[in-house]
């Protein structure tokens, strides 16, 4: 499922942003939407985010969003060696961030699906945090799909 | 942008947001919300943005998003995105800017020049 969603050029390993909303901007822009379809989508995201975190704890955030301006379901991975201070439930700050845009289609179910195989992708990445190391985007790739297929 | 056409795009994402929220499913995922206050709040904002559109606007976005669940649309290299066609070309060859409110004329659906 990850599969057809993840690629490398869709992988940022060195997130320069600081606070909450500049990594959202920051993860949207690797989409290289036109900046009107940004802004609405950016405005989405922050809306979602004021409503409740969507920083899980560990580390992790998985900030999503659907709007009807999109025509395609986009994940973006994105990681922060410093951190960045995302309100999550924990109070830690977020080092590794799954950005989830999608269009309205389908009343809900694939992007949900997608949004729970990430959210499990994340509960056993918070159990390690030997990704902190890794390199490449291709390398962080190969490391999730990997981490897709392990039993929970 | 058209400030209807902006008012419209905004009331669809948070009615998609509020759909989720109500959603058992989506619940179940585990994301912190206190769903009660926070359907409360996103109500409020949903309200006020609908204030911002006019009544017959209003009406038909809401049969348009009964029927498709969603009121608007983007076209993208001239294919409306709720139905699939392609709009005439005398349509798409236009210069579009979202300037003024249209619908797609296949489905109906509020269209945004994407
Ligand atoms: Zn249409």
């Amino acid at each position: 499922m990850l599969e057809n969603l993840i690629s490398e050029d869709r992988v940022i390993l060195d997130l320069k942003s600081k606070t909450k909303d500049e990594v959202l901007k920051e993860l949207l822009s690797v989409l290289k939407l036109p900046e009107e379809r940004e802004k609405i989508v950016l405005d989405a995201l922050k809306k979602r985010e004021s409503i409740g975190s969507t920083g899980i704890g560990k580390g992790i955030a998985i900030p999503h969003v659907r709007s009807v301006v999109l025509d395609d379901v986009y994940l973006v991975v994105g990681l922060s060696r410093e951190g960045v201070d995302f309100d999550s439930l924990d109070g830690k700050p977020v080092h590794l961030f799954f950005l989830l845009c999608a269009p309205p289609q389908d009343p809900g179910t694939t992007y949900l699906l997608t949004l729970g195989k990430i959210a499990q992708i994340a509960r056993k990445l918070a159990r390690r945090n030997d990704y902190m190391d890794i390199k490449t985007p291709e390398e962080f790739v190969r490391y999730l799909l990997k981490l897709e297929e392990e039993e929970e | 942008m058209n400030k209807i056409l902006e008012a419209l795009i905004t009331l669809n994402d948070l009615d998609l947001m509020i759909e989720e929220i109500k959603n058992p499913n989506y619940r179940d995922l585990g994301f912190e919300i206190d769903v009660q206050q926070k359907l409360e709040a996103l109500e409020k904002a949903r309200d006020e943005i609908r204030s911002k559109i006019p009544e017959n606007i209003l009406r038909k976005y809401d049969i348009l998003k009964k029927r498709y669940h969603r009121g608007v649309s983007p076209i993208i290299g001239g294919v409306c995105m709720n139905c699939f066609v392609r709009l005439p070309i005398s349509i798409v060859s236009q210069p579009h800017d979202n300037e003024k409110v249209e619908t797609c004329p296949n489905c109906g659906i509020f269209i945004y020049w994407a």
